[in-house]
């Protein structure tokens, strides 16, 4: 076994907080407090990282915690790497405190992951429906929103899209959480024979709610994520697949308002030059990003500290780009809006290169064949891999699916499944 | 005996980290609505003596909250924010300063520039503005009328200075 505690009692309590955070953390909110969304989930994530690290040191000083037997797997390597690097780089960040949360943020996801991916290997299939409760009640409740049906947290103000925020708190992320349960619900379509009609009624329920919610960088996720599936499912058919994607796609920006309306705002503004109006004026921060790499190009500026770095970087680029027709030229930017950027900017080339490690990593095990006969759960991670790393790292071009405790929680649950089940990890429970 | 002793030490620890990155904050959050409710309460307050009561115990609430909640930005803002109501804008100051240490927005620039103003700080109220409006040229219409001409020339002076290089 890859990583387990000899307490099976332990086991039991450590797998009831994975699921308890994974469950909670994308539905929890605040009714009195000033942020009602995102902060209630950092705590609940902070709990459960408490919690989980305060029973692994008691298993530690017990002498029941077992030691991966294969030191070498990239599931503990790459983890154990990036809270090293984020160590490294918050020690040399320009503003240590900011950088010591984040820090912790990491170590507490790293071992997150670590934990759900030894619990995950020899339980079974249905554990992926602890991803898709949250998602389908998020989407439940996004599809009352935007139908004008029901809007607690906004009451008089439904018919603005802003206002449509699930139980995430703003519309964009609640369209990046979404993203990654709907491609795993897609694989489960393939990957298993039962419950086939529930898991392509809930598939169809969960991209509605994504198409209602129409944030771009998710719906184009969503469809690298879908064809990945299919390529992997066969490959004649990922053909047929694709010019199916590009007939719906076509007929969705043409039939529904909301993405028609983005489509000819785009096109006027790529006819004006106005290339910002097209980004949904995120030049500034992605520009920022950059000149913060190539200023600190092996560290970054530490983990945490773009927001703290952004004020006079974007003053230096209004200076520099004044040719440029720049949109959002007052605001604030406390994350990139790209976190492959954000990554780049924080940590440096390393840890960007542990970022795409990560990635392919996860990805990879939909390539590995396996040994023995698999079972559901090797299908769901040969089927759910490679498209949720791909949706993953396109979602990551337009959003920040890390620095959200609801997107980061249930990404990192089903890459840790993946992880789990992929065959290497299937045969040496086997053995 | 020793495992013993290491699990109840660990219990406590996780029982103090959860009380204080969790539930702390919580209770910060919580507090935080109901301090800038309290604040457009104190502004539409009637007579000086019922403002001055208010914005003083809403303070000394801020104040205990921040003995909690270090590193929380907005309890800062309404920290300075509740001094200057109360007029005593020299002490908003290092509030605000505080408030920088954590990010480096415009409007913390902004209000630092308007509490050293009130406080006759003329010189590190103008630098302050300054900043603030070279992020955001809007917020010139939020700068004391007799400051603004000297804000400009700042951002003036600072413009041309950028442009020789």
């Amino acid at each position: 076994m890859m990583f387990l505690s000899k307490s099976p009692s332990a086991n039991r309590w450590l797998w009831r907080i994975i699921v308890g955070g994974v469950v909670f953390i994308p539905v929890v909110f605040s009714w009195s407090g000033k942020d009602n969304f995102r902060l209630p989930k950092e705590l609940v994530f902070r709990a459960e990282a408490i919690l989980v690290f305060s029973i692994c040191t008691a298993l530690f000083f017990a002498n029941k915690l077992r030691r991966p037997s294969h030191w070498s797997d990239a599931s503990v390597i790459i983890p154990a790497g990036v809270v090293l690097w984020a160590f490294v780089c918050m020690l040399a960040a320009t503003n240590r405190a900011l950088s010591i949360a984040s820090f912790l943020w990491v170590s507490g996801w790293a071992l997150i992951f670590l934990v759900t991916s030894a619990l995950a290997q020899d339980r079974r299939l249905p554990i992926v429906y602890f991803a898709l409760v949250p998602a389908a009640v998020n989407a439940a409740f996004l599809l009352l929103q935007e139908a004008d049906l029901w809007n607690p947290f906004f009451p008089g103000k439904s018919l603005e899209h802003a206002y449509h925020t699930g139980l995430i708190g703003n519309p964009n992320d609640a369209g990046t959480f979404l993203a990654a349960p709907t491609v795993a619900c897609f694989a489960l379509v393939f990957a298993s024979s039962s419950h086939r009609l529930l898991h392509i009624a809930l598939t169809l329920f969960l991209v509605i709610a994504l198409v209602a919610n129409h944030t771009l960088s998710a719906l184009i996720a969503l469809g690298a994520g879908f064809l990945a599936t299919v390529f992997l499912v066969s490959r004649r058919k990922a053909v047929a697949a694709v010019i199916i994607a590009c007939i719906l796609a076509v007929g969705l920006v043409w039939f529904y308002p909301p993405l028609r309306f983005r489509y000819e705002l785009a096109t006027r503004f790529i006819s004006a030059r106005y290339y910002d109006g097209v980004l949904s004026g995120r030049i500034i921060p992605f520009v920022a990003a950059y000149h913060m790499f190539l200023d600190r190009p092996i560290l970054g500026v530490g983990p945490g500290c773009f927001k703290w770095e952004f004020f006079p970087y974007k003053v230096r680029i209004t200076d520099q780009y004044k040719k440029l027709a720049l949109a959002g030229t007052t605001v604030n930017y406390g994350e990139v809006h790209n976190d492959h950027l954000q990554v780049l900017a924080e940590t440096g080339l390393p840890g960007y290169a542990l970022f795409v490690a990560a990635l392919i990593a996860i990805g990879a095990a939909s390539f590995k064949k396996s040994s023995s006969g698999g079972g559901p759960e090797a299908e769901f991670s040969r089927l759910a891999s490679f498209p949720l790393a791909i949706a993953f790292a396109v979602i990551a071009l337009g959003q920040f699916p890390l620095e959200l405790a609801a997107s980061a929680a249930v990404n990192l649950y089903l890459f840790a499944l993946c992880s789990a089940w992929r065959p290497h990890a299937r045969a040496r429970i086997d053995d | 005996m020793t495992t013993g002793l290491a699990a109840a030490l660990v219990a406590l620890a996780a029982l103090y980290s959860l009380y204080r990155w969790c539930y702390l904050p919580w209770r910060c959050n919580a507090f935080e609505r109901t301090a800038e409710r309290t604040l457009l309460l104190t502004e539409n307050a009637e007579g000086p003596v019922r403002r001055a009561t208010i914005a003083r115990e809403n303070l000394e609430r801020t104040l205990q909250s921040i003995a909690h909640c270090p590193h929380d930005l907005d309890l800062y803002m309404i920290a300075g924010a509740s001094f200057r109501q109360l007029e005593r804008s020299s002490e908003a100051i290092p509030m605000y300063e505080a408030a920088l240490t954590l990010d480096r927005r415009p409007e913390i620039y902004l209000n630092l520039g308007q509490a050293e103003a009130e406080a006759n700080r003329i010189s590190d109220a103008v630098r302050h503005l300054a900043t603030a409006v070279i992020f955001d040229p809007s917020l010139i219409s939020e700068v004391p009328g007799q400051l603004q001409p000297s804000v400009r020339a700042f951002v003036q002076a600072r413009s041309s200075s950028r442009s020789s290089r």
